[in-house]
């Protein structure tokens, strides 16, 4: 299940991220690439659940890692249709601003979307520092 | 001797020139006026009351009367400080000179002995040479000559007081010069005298109390001041000459007042050390400092002399050639008669200015080298008077000259597009012909030289608040801090205030630095002036105070600040309010009109004031009589929106749903030119307005925009926007904000933020909505391009054509330009194509 922010925790995450990911969030070419991602992949309904998702990745309280599971889930599609638009979302919205990911994630991204998991050490040390931004374990 | 300290007259008379030195102090900035710039003040709020023509002669007038008082002021005093000099300068009855010469006098004996003491050891010890005895004659001599030292400067200033008097006393036998002094008979010799000034005066008020009697306007009117201007031109054109005589001779004299006030004090000082400086006639090496001192002791006694003898021998000339017509106080000083003996006044004043020139640059060679400095600090305040002086009413006349054509061309295509619309002929009116006829030279002029008043007007409002940009930067705070000390912002004219309150917005905005500097009642002086001088720069400031628009909330407080005043005026404030209702219930809109300057405080004034400057076309409609002019009306009629839910087309049908859509268009148009970097200075009152928000909810679609003003404002405000679109209802909000509806739910920022308005929280609503909308705006056929102001337009071609020629010229003397060059001027090219079509449209 999506973990719900409040107004108040949104701001303070926002407040950290970098420039490039406050522009990404509320960029409208982010909004047209979800919505063209999700009809090129037959989906119709609960686009609100997918815009949220990238949200969260972009706050930096979704990893990368969860991301087409947590699609899986909450719009409780096929594995494959998941995979899918997680790939097209990866190469269009997350991608360009890979540097910025990378840096609050802490871990490596590639063109392809391959994710290397990040250490536990690196993690945990990142988790301290922000008390809204979940554990990658 | 009477001391300078107990005589009255003088203290006051130096306190007076003090002050007058202290205020005219040229301005440091636009804000800090000098004192001529009341007179500009003054100039621009006669002139509307008294018209164009009376306006001008009333500020020519006030300018002559404080030349007038300058220089009655300054030759009284002069006469005055220059007769009581030989009481002033009577050592030995002056206490400070006794006191302080007995204690020189005493050193000096010391010395003496000392010296004594000296050669009589050389002489004694047999070391004497022959320098010895001649030291030995000279210290003899002195001490006997340093004993009666004050009883010489005291011959030496009776000598120069024989000279003084003799020229005082020439003077006596002038026919002007009865009963005055030297210096105070140039006032008279210039002016003809009091009587004839008092006469000119008179005629002046009564001819604007007749004026005032003639009803309305009309030709009458014109005809009437007409005939005066011309009758009058020599009289004006008489009180402008003398003026710049007046202040020229005013520094002049007062220059003279400060000098004369300090020989006494350098003479006594001179006198307390006489017997130190004869005691330095011993020694060669110190007999330098004897001849310093003798040097000053005699130019300051013998100081202005010359002057005052060139003086009286110019007053001599000027009664001499003084015409007649100067001298007639009845009939010089009446208008038509004053035409009598032109020539020969205008050569007397041609004389007098050429003779004052020479006295002056021979009077400021005969001053001391001691007095260089004082004169140049006097010279500064009497230069000033007349370029401060002059400056202004030149200005002024300009202005009012170009203020008139532009009244004139104003006037006459609001007429013509009347007549037009009432598919008549237009015909002037005589009065308008009249109009026309006497401001044909300036609008002559002004084509010629390719500008227009209003032109005129926006640059020199905008280089006003250039210049403080230039001076303070974002140092808003020094800006006004600058212009306080003097009640800077209430000496200010119009185009002043305009241009400070355009550079506060500049810099800081609303905000406490920008606009926020300036108390409401600045803010709505400021408002209303760029209001009628530049409307098109009103956007300017309503863009950062967009409730300066809104004439409800400015009536509701306007009322509270009269009620807070007191004294009945919002009693008479809410009865011609009740009055106006009433007329609007009625449809009078001839009572309305009369009732409406009755009831509306300050506030509404500006806010009606800035609705009329941004929605200038009104709620007018273009000869299809679909089409509403303003495209933002249009745009709201187009789209079908609703306001306190009418529609536009039917609200445009009653006086009341006119002025609703025409401040709802005003505040739209706030709104639009509203830059994301604006939100910043926004101030609270703004923000917490329901019209801003409802603006901003209906029509700004750029997500950048509520973005940032979470960001700097916090999330109540745009809960506040989400809350107003809940309101309205998706339906409303769609037909002018569907981008905006679509990020509340496609945009994971605004997701994060805020979320969904009711009726628009999915794709299929989004889609639903979309389709309701597009019937509304198809109804009334093709949106029609934005168009800019024809003026702009012009301008921008002017622009254009004239980089297009640089290239041409290029290409013509054989250069070969660039690839991107080429392209460049291919795209001027087709731009201009495009702007003279719409131009010819």
């Amino acid at each position: 299940m999506l973990k719900e922010y409040s107004n108040e925790q949104f701001w303070e995450l926002y407040k950290k991220l970098p420039q490039e990911l406050k522009d990404t969030l509320f960029d409208e070419g982010t909004s047209n690439n979800i919505v063209k991602a999700c009809k090129r992949n037959g989906i119709k309904e609960n686009l609100g659940l997918i815009v949220d998702c990238v949200g969260q990745v972009l706050l930096g309280v979704l990893p990368l890692d969860n991301f087409t599971e947590t699609l899986e889930t909450e719009l409780k599609i096929d594995k494959e249709t998941a995979e899918k638009i997680s790939r097209e979302i990866h190469r269009f919205i997350f991608y360009p601003v890979k540097g910025a990911l990378e840096d609050i994630y802490k871990i490596k991204i590639s063109a392809g979307a391959e994710e290397h998991p990040p250490s536990a050490e690196k993690t945990a040390h990142h988790s301290d520092k922000d008390a809204y931004r979940e554990s990658l374990e | 001797m009477k001391s300078i300290t107990n005589n009255k007259f003088f203290i006051i008379a130096v306190v007076g020139l003090v002050i007058f030195m202290l205020v005219v102090p040229e301005s440091a900035f636009a804000l800090v006026p000098g004192p001529f710039d009341y007179f500009q003040k003054v100039s621009s709020k006669i002139s509307p009351a008294l018209g164009q023509f009376l306006g001008t002669v009333t500020t020519i007038f006030l300018f002559y009367l404080l030349g007038l008082i300058a220089l009655s002021s300054s030759a009284a005093l002069l006469d005055h400080v220059t007769i009581a000099q030989s009481d002033w300068l009577n050592l030995s009855e002056s206490v400070m000179v006794r006191i302080g010469w007995n204690f020189t006098l005493g050193l000096a004996n010391i010395f003496m002995i000392l010296f004594l003491v000296f050669i009589a050891l050389q002489i004694i010890l047999k070391i004497d040479t022959h320098q010895t005895k001649k030291a030995l004659f000279r210290l003899l001599m002195v001490a006997f000559l340093l004993n009666f030292s004050i009883l010489f400067i005291e011959m030496a200033l009776d000598v120069a007081d024989v000279f003084y008097t003799a020229i005082l006393r020439s003077v006596e036998t002038l026919p002007t010069t009865t009963t005055s002094g030297l210096f105070y008979s140039v006032k008279e010799a210039l002016t003809g005298g009091e009587i004839k000034v008092i006469i000119e005066f008179s005629i002046l008020a009564g001819v604007i109390a007749i004026s005032s009697l003639i009803p309305g306007g009309g030709i009458k009117k014109t005809i009437i001041l007409g005939t005066l201007g011309v009758t009058w031109l020599p009289t004006i054109a008489g009180w402008f000459i003398q003026s710049v005589l007046f202040f020229m001779i005013a520094g002049m004299f007062f220059m003279y007042i400060i000098l004369f006030t300090a020989r006494v004090y350098i003479i006594q000082i001179l006198a307390i050390l006489s017997p130190l400086a004869f005691l330095a006639l011993i020694l060669p090496q110190t007999k330098k400092y004897f001849s310093m001192w003798l040097n000053h002791l005699v130019q300051w006694i013998m100081l202005g002399l010359v002057l005052m003898f060139l003086l009286a021998i110019g007053v001599a000339a000027m009664n001499a050639l003084m015409p007649q017509t100067i001298g007639q106080q009845i009939l010089g000083a009446i208008p038509g008669f004053a035409w009598k003996g032109w020539t020969e006044r205008m050569s007397f004043y041609l004389f007098v200015f050429i003779y004052m020139m020479v006295v002056l640059g021979i009077g400021k060679a005969t001053i001391p080298a001691m007095g260089q400095g004082m004169i140049s600090f006097v010279q500064g305040v009497g230069s000033m008077a007349v370029t401060q002086g002059l400056k202004p009413i030149g200005k002024s006349m300009g202005s009012k000259m170009s203020q008139a054509g532009s009244d004139y061309e104003r006037k006459e295509k609001e007429e013509r597009k009347i007549a037009e619309k009432a598919g008549v002929k237009y015909r002037p009116s005589k009065m308008r012909r009249a109009q026309g006829i006497l401001t044909a030279p300036t609008r002559f002029t002004q084509r010629l030289t390719g500008t227009t008043p209003q032109r005129e007007r926006t640059r020199k409002i905008e280089s006003g608040a250039k210049e403080l940009e230039e001076k303070y930067g974002k140092d808003t705070d020094s800006a006004m801090r600058a212009g306080l000390p003097l009640g800077g912002w209430n000496a200010l004219d119009d185009d002043g205030k305009a241009g400070a309150a355009l550079y506060l917005s500049k810099m800081h905005g609303g905000g406490k630095k920008g606009l926020g500097q300036l108390n409401n009642e600045q803010l709505n002086e400021a408002t209303q002036a760029i209001a009628r001088a530049t409307p098109h720069k009103v956007e300017e400031i309503t863009k950062h105070r967009p409730n300066l628009a809104d004439h409800e909330n400015a009536r509701t407080k306007d009322l509270a600040d009269a009620k807070n005043r007191g004294g009945g005026e919002d009693e008479a404030m809410e009865m011609a309010l009740t009055e106006y209702r009433r007329a609007q219930k009625e449809g009078r809109p001839d009572l309305m009109q009369q009732y409406e300057k009755l009831a509306f405080g300050p506030r509404e004034r500006t806010a009606r004031m800035v609705q009329k400057a941004m929605v200038s076309e009104g709620t007018d409609k273009k000869p299809d009589g679909i089409t509403f002019e303003n495209k933002d009306i249009e745009l709201m009629a187009r789209a079908g929106i609703k306001i306190d839910g009418q529609d536009i087309n039917d609200l445009v049908k009653t006086d009341v749903g006119r002025i609703k859509v025409i401040r709802a268009a005003t505040f739209k148009k706030a709104v639009d030119a509203m830059k994301t970097s604006d939100i910043e200075n926004l101030d609270m009152s703004t923000l917490e307005s329901p019209i801003f928000q409802e603006m901003v909810a209906r029509y700004r679609s750029d997500t950048n925009f509520i973005r940032k003003l979470g960001e700097e404002k916090g999330q109540q405000f745009v809960d506040k926007i989400t809350g107003k679109m809940e309101d309205l209802g998706a339906d409303e909000v769609a037909k002018t904000n569907m981008p905006i509806l679509r990020a509340l739910v496609y945009n994971p920022g605004f997701r994060s933020m805020c979320r969904p308005i009711s009726g628009a929280e999915n794709e299929a609503q989004l889609e639903s909505l979309e389709e309701k909308i597009r019937p509304a705006a198809a109804a009334r056929g093709p949106v029609a391009p934005p168009s800019l102001k024809q003026e702009d337009m012009i301008a921008e071609y002017n622009e254009m054509n004239q980089k297009f020629k640089s290239f041409k010229k290029r290409k013509g003397s054989g250069e070969i330009l660039t690839k991107e060059e080429e392209e460049k001027m291919g795209m001027i090219e087709t731009a201009m194509k495009d702007i003279k079509r719409r131009l010819d449209a």
